[in-house]
């Protein structure tokens, strides 16, 4: 985990040397001086982290992926989230309303309405997690579409019944 | 592509904490304080008698003693509650009424709040020291303070997403969630101590967490989210209206034809004949009493939950009409669940200790995750000029929040008991010696050494709580030694949780300037790059 939060630097724009053997990090030769000397050499001590980390520095996950990085990649994900991001979660909310089998509307609806955090939190996280924008954004605009359509089209149908 | 996705949640979750930590640091401190609000008023407002639950009076002295205040100080309304006598929570008769909305614009409506003398029916005496109790402490937790509450209330609803997309991603970056558990390298080097302390807090109150962030964020879903619902009518509002009344209120016409109010004692005593007996009774709510139209519902206690079944009966031949239970549809009986156990006005007193201690660990959550952010950057700051000065002010606002916040708070405490008890606007003044010792407290960490200020304020805080229980003492009669002597346990255990936290602070202080001393002997030489270290 700890090391997770360290290769997270993609997204910052920080200047990241090129990817190290594991020993050599975690090793280096010859003793380093004082406490910094004591971050650098983790010790016997350790094992669950170790592992952890060790896994992480793995070369291939080391590779940096320069073209996700940058203020724009933030910015651009950050928008979606906000704008079709939201309308998306709504949108499914109400779809949902109508599709919630064997209960009442009123119950369809709450069931909706209470669920609409965990959509929208789901949605945020596929947001962050994709590696292309446009992806995101086809992929958002879509939804909205799909689940826009088709909460007319139930609502339309509910009201012509 | 799995490496990736972790690679990913890991970003979102250093930023979806790190965004808003202050506040949500504010909101876990303030908020879990609410836990014990009424004993915080119980202190605060030291001269008046402790709440004497007065359930020995039967329910009809008490509806009596409600209809005859009602009657005389709010005729004409256009609602009554009365809240019969309860526990801890509602330890007093209390009415409310409000008026008509006024005719002319720009008029404020005129309501009332009063608590009664369950038998002579009069308003109990007034606090003898004005404050804002531990009310108006609690309050800040969604409605901030010096802004608008309703603006207050939609930002703090963003907040919380923030901290539930916090909690999820941090359980997603989380390889080995049980073995974390037990993972605390207290001797390691700083930063990775702080990541182990914020894993062991998060992960040892993770149920925690997840409700009390789910709950406070459903107690924003009708600001947030109303489109759900109205679209599922066709965004028509006046039909989705007329279908959520049921989960919604009474609603009444007002008539304008005179009517004398039915007597409540026999539909409270129908209610209480369903429910099976007076106890289940949380209180009545009339609408446009003394109308032709005017309806009474019956409210019941609702266990955990807070949204409650209603009997409405007609206002004037005191009929039964329907019932309401909105708890009838499970996911209302769900939220309803969700955001009783987010209040925990249900908790009894050991229940209520570990909601403080849970909320705590919150504080301590985002408090440790913020720290060892900058712990991580610090190194990378220090070669780096531009990049120091933001990081500076992120490390200033960590010490002047996460120690000055409660410091602020025993400031609020002392202004409580030092400020003149006839100044004008005394609570606001309380709540001004907050907010004034919380801005000195962000400022005093940009003159000082960062571990000097850490430890400075540390000793700080622990004087500030300490010396309570002896301001207490000082100027008030209900010190620990009288309020021990009268077994009142509730003005005891603020004073003694005061000198707990004192000790803590003291312990704390005492830790950072062991390190400091190591750190200033060690002296290291600066590193060129983050990586090769960590």
């Amino acid at each position: 985990m700890r090391s997770c939060l360290n290769n997270a630097q993609w997204c910052v724009n920080v200047a990241v040397p090129p990817p190290q053997p594991i020993r050599a990090i975690a090793r280096p030769d010859g003793p380093t001086p004082g406490a910094r000397g004591a971050q650098a050499n983790p010790g016997a001590n350790y094992s669950v982290h170790d592992d952890l980390t060790a896994a992480f520095r793995d070369g291939k996950t080391m590779v940096k992926k320069t073209s996700r990085s940058g203020r724009w990649h933030v910015a651009s994900r950050v928008i979606a989230a906000l704008i079709p991001g939201f309308l998306v979660t709504n949108t499914t909310g109400i779809l949902l309303s109508f599709l919630i089998p064997g209960v009442d509307k009123l119950t369809a609806i709450a069931t909706a309405t209470v669920l609409s955090y965990v959509i929208y939190t789901a949605i945020i996280l596929w947001i962050f997690s994709v590696e292309r924008l446009r992806t995101v954004w086809l992929g958002l605009l879509g939804a909205l579409a799909v689940t826009g359509a088709g909460s007319w089209l139930m609502y339309t149908l509910e009201a012509a019944a | 592509m799995k490496e990736s996705f972790r690679r990913s949640m890991a970003w979102l979750h250093t930023w979806a904490g790190l965004t808003f930590c202050w506040i949500l640091y504010f909101m876990f401190v303030t908020g879990t304080l609410g836990y014990f609000d009424t004993e915080i008023d119980h202190w605060m407002e030291a001269e008046s008698p402790a709440p004497q639950t007065t359930q020995s009076a039967s329910v009809e002295q008490n509806l009596s003693a409600a209809v005859g205040w009602l009657s005389r100080e709010a005729e004409g309304a256009d609602s009554w509650f009365i809240a019969l006598p309860d526990d801890r929570n509602e330890p007093h008769l209390r009415t409310f009424w409000r008026a008509p909305p006024p005719e002319e614009e720009g008029e404020e409506r005129k309501t009332g709040n009063d608590r009664l003398d369950s038998i002579t029916g009069e308003p109990l005496a007034e606090a003898a020291r004005d404050t804002g109790g531990g009310q108006a402490l609690y309050r800040m937790h969604y409605a901030l303070h010096y802004i608008d509450g309703g603006a207050a209330f939609r930002f703090i609803g963003i907040v919380a997403l923030f901290m539930f997309i916090g909690l999820v991603t941090g359980v997603v970056i989380h390889r080995k969630i049980f073995a974390d558990m037990f993972t605390f390298r207290g001797a390691a080097p700083a930063k990775r101590a702080w990541l182990d302390a914020h894993n062991l807090l998060s992960v040892a109150s993770l149920p925690f967490q997840l409700m009390i962030t789910y709950s406070g964020l459903l107690f924003t879903v009708t600001t947030w989210m109303p489109a759900i619902a109205l679209g599922s009518y066709g965004f028509n509002i006046e039909r989705a209206a007329e279908a959520l009344r049921v989960v919604a209120d009474v609603q009444v016409e007002r008539t304008g034809e005179p009517a004398e109010l039915a007597p409540l004692m026999p539909i409270v005593a129908d209610a209480a004949s369903q429910w099976g007996g007076e106890d289940a009774i949380r209180g009545l709510d009339v609408r446009m009493p003394g109308d032709a139209a005017a309806r009474v519902s019956v409210s019941r206690k609702a266990g955990i939950g807070v949204i409650a079944e209603q009997r409405v009966y007609d206002g004037v031949t005191g009929q039964y009409l329907e019932t309401l239970d909105p708890t009838s549809r499970a996911p209302i009986a769900a939220a309803s669940v969700m955001l009783g156990l987010h209040e925990g006005l249900y908790a009894g007193a050991l229940l209520r200790w570990f909601y403080f201690i849970s909320g705590l660990l919150g504080a301590g959550m985002v408090a440790t995750g913020a720290i060892y952010w900058s712990a991580k950057r610090r190194r990378k700051s220090v070669a780096d000029a531009d990049h120091s000065r933001g990081f500076r002010f992120v490390e200033a606002m960590n010490i002047g929040t996460i120690l000055g916040l409660p410091i602020a708070i025993a400031a609020y405490f002392w202004s409580n008991r030092l400020l003149p008890l006839g100044l004008e606007g005394r609570p606001d003044w309380e709540m001004h010696c907050l907010f004034i010792t919380w801005g000195l407290c962000l400022l005093y960490p940009l003159t000082r050494p960062r571990l000097a200020a850490w430890r400075e304020l540390a000793w700080l805080g622990a004087g500030a709580f300490a010396a309570l229980p002896v301001i207490n003492a000082a100027t008030t009669e209900v010190h620990l030694i009288n309020s021990l002597r009268a077994g009142d346990w509730v003005l005891a255990s603020f004073d003694l949780t005061a000198l707990a936290f004192g000790l803590i602070f003291a312990l704390t202080a005492k830790k950072i300037g062991g390190r400091a001393d190591s750190a200033e002997r060690l002296s290291p030489a600066p590193q060129p790059t983050e990586a090769t270290a960590a």
